[in-house]
């Protein structure tokens, strides 16, 4: 499964790289994975990152990964 | 025009049925945020800065603690020193810090009007009396308000404690450049030396105030038990709750929020700059305490939308193909740090577009200005502003309708947009294309009378919602939902329901609850009420059904899995049972039917909009008149297509005025020297014409009705498609707004 | 500082109340009477939220002090509808959806029956300039002047002698 990992994130957590190739069973677990690479990432995630899977945010971590093609990984937005 | 592509038809969504709250609020009985009174209420007062920039040495309260009348006093030394992390209130994290600072200074008044003290006195006139004895002792700082002097070496720096975010080194000195952050995509440089045109422009915008007409106003009361209630006007009573409890370090239990009418947010109003220094009046006075800004007031000290600096370079092929694009930004953020603008401004900026090679960065500056905050679409109708004008400028060069050249770039179903996300069941073509069908389109132009076009997008969002539908004893419909109603949600949240269980519009009455007494739901904002809390009404409308589809099957000894749902009652063949019939049975049957859908969904697209402007010059004056306007919008479908006109109207005069008319000015001193109607001067109805809003209906498959959000994308074209008028009626490109008559004026001398 | 006591009538009923020197006929329909119906956007006379009329001239009321309404005849949203009629100026915001968050709302109705008063057919410049005085921030206007518009047009019917 590709990551698609977006600014800032990418610099901030994964020394500008901003393709990763990983498998995970949910975005739970993604965010396990990529917290073991840079550690901190997970609670940054929680308060300021929003997942899209295959061009669908989704915005519940425990859905299933099975079978999604593209994960990418961006901040979230505020509205007025 | 109505032409949803799925042809599908529905009894009462796309309707335009009276709203259920507008009786009392044409009558005058609605209450508001400056409405509400408690019994043995306080009246409140806030002392602000008279400086820009100062240090605080010390505040002496004693004359005025002593004053009769006067039941309390708080500083920035009665807020707890540890408030930090951060609140999940909206779709952005809230820093604790930062908002508890906003809402009183410590140490340091980052703007004019930032709070230093408040009082709690038995009236008004006595608290206003009692804050001319606090005495301040400031000693004032040298103050930037201006976005390039704020990052000139050697001037003032505001926070000795904020460096740089988002540099590839660890930055070692304090900046006012809070944060930078980017977006790359292959190789703009590449692309743009091999552009067969590249527009090379900057662009300015001024601050400009979400404006609306409501002042902000609470009641707080707290008690001695350490619980406490707020009622107040807010987009989001559950963030309010969130803030005002991480501020002062109670329990989000201990804390209910009443939500009262709202007079208009616009992104404004979802934050805290009162109920926390409410709250802290009233524990200390052991009454309630009302808090209410004054116009003044609201302009100084509350969130602004950022002025930009902007500079682009947009390249294109001899097609009308954008081929490259290097975009650059500085947005004003004013006092504190927090403000988001900048990454939705980098991420919104060609969203709607196809645009190979762009390298986009953006920076937020701070200057002693208010903290900026939301203001519909917030971040994106500057960069739009410079993306559209240039888009404009290289059409003329390569001798395309703008409107073709739009259409061969803009984004298309399966096209990756600019935050990367695929995109789904966008109608950003469709709208295009009615837009250039449109009569408007064709029409004749007088003398001195030019045309503009642009667009616009917005991601739009999902976000938390709550929302429980129940049966009322005779069958009548109650859902309740946790989203201020502020400007029609009620009406489509009843037709959504009504719609779902097969009844009349009438039967269904909607509540906005308070923090206590439905699920958390975010607030009323980012395009996402309809969506997200009406897609909850629609689950708990379908779990009542479930529901009553069981008690039926009780009622006539039959399997439910045989029952049907159909125009408001269940159907075994022949047999039919009225929801009136099934709620009276419903105490044999198992007791009260309600059911409470708690959801997060994604599944939320962008909108989109093209806005046709046609304005007259006065050669003598330089005076614009809009004469007339037209806005297209991809709006999913239209629940109450009144009130989708009206966010399409409304966002598009705001955008207007931002052109036109409207700015922040601000003295040498560092003063705002336009803080009233008077001379922030909005439209009003005389200098307006129609506005005719076209809704183009492209359902989002994802939404039981189609619905995409609607409220923030009509702001972003009129900035560009005023000034692209203008440059038609006069053959000026003018980067810099507002558009006023005495800058136009000068121009047209100059090119004389 | 003693208090004034002035007596007034407000939408044809007596009343009496207590009022600072300086108080404006705002915050005295506001605070004493109890009739927030009346709003409060600028204290400044710019936004029209506070328009009520006085001996029948459309005023701001933060611009009018409390004590000068002693002995005359003061008309607010209150009085608008006669009991539960409404007015066709409100019925027709209403049919328009000529109102969003709704806290302009009571200024331009009054505004706007005060010109319908006087001008039964007004054109849509002139519905255009005489609530110039009045900020909507959430419409546009657009739907404002249209329910304006059909109400006179409602109104003249009505009037006509049948
Ligand atoms: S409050 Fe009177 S005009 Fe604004
Ligand atoms: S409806 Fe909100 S200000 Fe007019």
């Amino acid at each position: 499964m590709r990551i698609v990992v977006m600014p800032p994130f990418d610099r901030e957590f994964f020394g500008g790289s901003d393709r990763l190739e990983l498998e995970a069973d949910s975005l739970f677990a993604l965010v396990g994975k990529l917290d073991a690479i840079a550690p901190g990432f997970a609670a940054a995630a929680e308060s300021r990152a929003a997942f899209a899977v295959d061009g669908v945010f989704a915005p519940v971590w425990s859905a299933s990964l099975a079978g999604a093609g593209e994960v990418i990984l961006l901040p979230r937005v505020a509205g007025g | 025009m109505n032409a949803p592509s799925d042809q599908k038809t529905f009894r009462l969504v796309g309707t335009r049925p009276i709203r259920p709250d507008g009786i009392e609020k044409v009558t005058g009985k609605a209450i508001y945020g400056p409405d509400f009174v408690a019994p043995g209420m306080l009246h409140g007062a806030v002392l602000r800065s008279p400086h820009p920039h100062a240090r605080i040495r010390g505040i002496d309260t004693r004359r005025a603690e002593a004053l009769a009348g006067v039941k309390a006093v708080v500083t920035g030394a009665d807020f707890p020193g540890g408030a930090e992390g951060t609140v999940a209130g909206g779709e952005t994290p809230t820093d604790l810090k930062y908002a508890s600072i906003k809402c009183m200074a410590r140490d340091k008044v980052f703007f004019e009007g930032h709070a230093v003290a408040a009082v709690a006195a038995t009236s008004a006139a006595v608290a206003e009396e009692a804050l001319k004895l606090i005495a301040v002792d400031y000693e004032v700082l040298p103050h930037v308000t201006d976005i390039e002097e704020a990052l000139r070496p050697g001037g003032p720096i505001l926070h000795d404690d904020v460096f740089t975010q988002g540099l590839a080194e660890t930055p070692t000195t304090p900046s006012n450049a809070s944060l930078r952050f980017a977006m790359t995509r292959g190789d703009a440089e590449q692309a743009l030396g091999a552009a067969v045109e590249v527009y090379t422009g900057r662009f300015t915008l001024q601050p400009v105030h979400q404006g609306y007409i409501e002042p902000h106003a609470c009641v707080a009361s707290w008690q001695a038990d350490g619980q406490g209630q707020i009622w107040c006007s807010t987009q989001g009573h559950f963030s309010v709750r969130a803030m005002t409890a991480g501020i002062l370090g109670m329990s989000i239990a201990s804390i209910r929020v009443m939500p009262l009418e709202i007079g208009g947010g616009f992104g404004g109003k979802t934050t805290v700059y009162l109920e926390p220094v409410a709250m802290l009046l009233s524990r200390k006075a052991g009454r309630p305490v009302r808090l209410a800004m004054q116009r003044g007031d609201i302009f100084r000290a509350s969130g602004p939308a950022p002025g930009a600096v902007i500079d682009i370079r947009l390249g294109a092929l001899a097609d009308g193909t954008l081929s490259g694009a290097d975009i650059e930004f500085k947005y004003n953020g004013g006092g504190l740090p927090g403000a988001y603008e900048v990454y939705s401004g980098v991420m919104s900026t060609l969203s709607c577009y196809r645009v190979p090679d762009a390298n986009v960065v953006g920076w937020n500056v701070l200057t002693n200005m208010p903290t900026v905050h939301a203001y519909r679409a917030p971040g994106a109708p500057q960069t739009y502003f410079a993306v559209e004008c240039a888009i404009d400028e290289l059409a003329r060069r390569l001798g395309i309708d703008p409107i073709d050249m739009r259409l061969r770039n803009v984004l298309r179903p399966g096209d990756t947009d600019g935050r990367g996300m695929t995109l789904g069941a966008i109608g950003y073509a469709e709208t295009l294309e009615a837009t250039k069908a449109h009569p408007h389109y064709a029409a004749p132009l007088g003398p001195n009378q030019g045309r503009g076009i642009a667009c616009g997008s917005w991601g739009n969002y999902g976000g938390p919602s709550t929302a429980a539908v129940s049966l009322a004893e005779d069958g009548s419909i109650l859902v309740t939902e946790g989203n201020p109603d502020i400007g029609g949600s009620r009406a489509a949240m009843a037709m959504m329901a009504a719609e779902t269980l097969g009844i009349a519009y009438e039967k269904v009455r909607v509540t906005v609850a308070d923090t206590s007494s439905i699920g958390y739901s975010m607030g009323t904002g980012g395009s996402r009420t309809t969506f997200a809390t009406g897609m909850a009404v629609v689950q708990a409308a379908e779990a009542v059904i479930e529901i009553m589809k069981q008690r039926a099957a009780q009622m006539l000894g039959a399997d439910a899995a045989g029952i049907e749902w159909r125009d408001g009652a269940a159907v075994l063949g022949e047999q039919r049972l009225s929801i009136a019939e099934i709620a009276a049975k419903s105490g044999m049957t198992g007791g009260p039917i309600s059911a409470e859908a708690a959801i997060h969904p994604g599944g939320f697209l962008p909108g989109f909009g093209a806005h046709i402007c046609d304005l007259e010059i006065d050669p003598e004056t330089g005076h614009t008149t809009v004469v007339r306007y037209t806005a297209l919008q991809d709006v999913g479908r239209a629940i109450h297509p009144d009130y989708v006109e009206g966010q399409i109207q409304g966002g598009a005069v705001q955008g207007i005025g931002w052109a036109l008319n409207e700015a922040y000015v601000y003295d040498r001193e560092g003063h705002l020297d336009n803080a009233g109607f008077l001379d922030y001067r909005m439209p009003v109805a005389s200098d307006m014409p129609m506005i005719e809003a076209v809704m183009i209906e492209v359902p989002n498959p994802d939404h039981p009705y189609g619905v995409k959000g609607v409220g923030e994308t009509p702001i972003v074209p009129p900035l560009a498609a005023v000034a692209n008028a203008v440059r038609d009626a006069t053959g000026l490109r003018i980067g810099d707004l507002p558009l006023s008559p005495d800058r136009i004026y000068a121009r047209l001398q100059a090119a004389e | 500082m003693s208090k004034l006591l002035v007596s007034t009538t407000v939408n044809g009923d007596a009343q009496e109340f207590l009022c600072d020197p300086g108080a404006t006929l705002l915050e005295a329909l506001r605070e004493q009477l109890g009739l927030t119906g009346s709003k409060e956007g600028c204290g400044s006379g710019d936004c029209g939220a506070c328009t009520v009329v006085l001996d029948g001239n459309m005023v701001c009321s933060c611009l009018v002090l409390a004590a000068e309404a002693e002995g005359r005849q003061v008309a607010t949203i209150e009085g608008v509808a006669e009991g539960s009629m409404l007015h066709p100026v409100q019925q027709k915001f209403l049919e328009h959806g000529a109102l969003q968050c709704g806290f302009c709302t009571p200024g331009f109705i009054v505004a706007a029956k005060a010109l319908l008063d006087h001008n039964p057919a007004p054109s849509e410049s002139e519905v255009r300039y005489w609530l110039a005085g009045n900020l909507c921030r959430c419409t546009g206007y657009d739907k404002i002047v249209r329910a304006v518009m059909d109400a006179a047009a409602q109104l003249r019917q009505e009037r006509m002698p049948a």
